[in-house]
């Protein structure tokens, strides 16, 4: 609960003008969550959300990385 | 869901989350809830067997939507690493992470501020070991932020550009700078070991940072924690603090005048010990007047720290 008129101010939806780099699609797809994951970049990293099972989001970024040594 | 009242007399937001009360606090090694879950073992917060970087809204939230966000960011799957010992791969890849979410969080009406931070050690109240940090998305600007648009207007321009010029020329607290990146002790450190760690071009926040100079930045402060590290020769406690431009909910609402084209990209790192034994509390002058003192100079600090990183790198 938040007095004052807090809850006034609506969470909007993702953005549509998200900096460059950050909307482009692609095709991976990835074990467990409990919707379809939407897959998105951010510059060199693939993201993967899901929503667990209470609900709350998870974010997977995922980038190729070298193998170590 | 939390509660938030005003203090006149301190002129502040203050948030009553009390469900935290009930927070995971020091789990046993095997129970932590940050690790991947593998086959056969309980669920944890990630329900992958493994995983680079993992973002989830946190279970025991100081804000949540519709106003405001807290989110828990988790570094690797590696329950003991930390931010010093990751690839300089996932280092990098972390910024452009934290430039995702403030791109997301800022975008929403609802937050004014988005603010990563890391917690390191016991000591600053860690409750959970694995690497990781967090990110609160404020439905308001907090203090600190609107001391730094108070000093651009003290100052007539970018806060932090005019100090880093200042830093620069005067040299004796600078501990090291790349192409795009410039680590120093502050002239008026709090912390015996405080450091920020500034963007050499103005940068109001990830958004307007080249690839490189995420890169840099990466570096910059893999290259700090390491050196905090060597300074006592044990994993070395701090907050890291990431300062960036206020987003659109306070452009849109009571603070739009005074934060347009305000902010400049800056990470500072306040850390608890003063020795390698004695920690620095906040007692009578700090918590009931307002004003720090220290034991050390910045300078001092400085040097002190500029071996550190030597012997760590």
């Amino acid at each position: 609960m938040y007095p004052r008129g807090m809850a006034g101010k609506p969470a909007e939806p993702p953005p549509s003008d998200r900096p460059p780099g950050t909307d482009d699609q692609a095709d991976a797809h990835a074990p467990g969550g409990e919707r379809e994951p939407q897959h998105e970049c951010s510059g060199p990293v693939a993201i993967a959300r899901h929503l667990k099972g209470d609900g709350r989001a998870l974010i997977l970024y995922t980038r190729e990385e070298p193998p170590s040594a | 869901m939390s509660e938030l009242r005003f203090s006149e007399l301190r002129g502040e937001e203050v948030v009553y989350a009390i469900h935290r009360q009930e927070r995971t606090f020091l789990p046993a090694r095997d129970h932590c809830p940050l690790d991947a879950t593998l086959p056969g073992r309980p669920l944890t917060e990630i329900p992958f067997p493994s995983f680079q970087i993992a973002v989830f809204d946190n279970r025991f939230p100081a804000f949540e939507a519709p106003i405001g966000a807290a989110e828990v960011v988790v570094y690797t799957d590696d329950h003991d690493a930390s931010f010093a010992t990751l690839a300089p791969e996932r280092v990098e890849m972390l910024m452009w992470v934290w430039r995702h979410r403030y791109a997301e969080l800022g975008a929403r009406a609802d937050i004014d501020y988005v603010y990563i931070f890391e917690n390191r050690g016991v000591e600053v109240g860690v409750t959970l070991h694995h690497p990781h940090g967090q990110i609160y998305g404020y439905p308001f600007l907090p203090p600190v932020p609107a001391l730094e648009l108070a000093a651009d207007r003290r100052l007539g321009g970018c806060a932090p550009c005019a100090l880093l010029a200042r830093e620069l020329a005067d040299g004796r607290r600078i501990l090291f700078e790349n192409d795009s990146v410039v680590v120093y002790v502050p002239y008026a450190a709090r912390w015996a070991y405080e450091a920020h760690v500034v963007m050499r071009e103005h940068r109001p926040s990830l958004l307007q940072c080249e690839p490189d100079e995420l890169r840099a930045l990466g570096s910059a402060l893999q290259t700090l924690v390491r050196g905090y590290d060597a300074l006592f020769e044990e994993r070395f406690p701090y907050v890291m603090a990431v300062h960036q431009a206020p987003t659109v909910g306070a452009a849109r609402g009571a603070h739009a005048a005074a934060v347009a084209g305000h902010g400049h990209l800056h990470v500072e790192f306040y850390p608890p010990l003063r020795t390698a034994e004695k920690l620095k509390y906040l007692a009578g002058s700090e918590q009931g007047a307002g004003t720090f003192i220290s034991d050390t100079l910045p300078e001092e600090s400085a040097a002190e720290l500029r071996e550190a990183i030597a012997r760590a790198t």
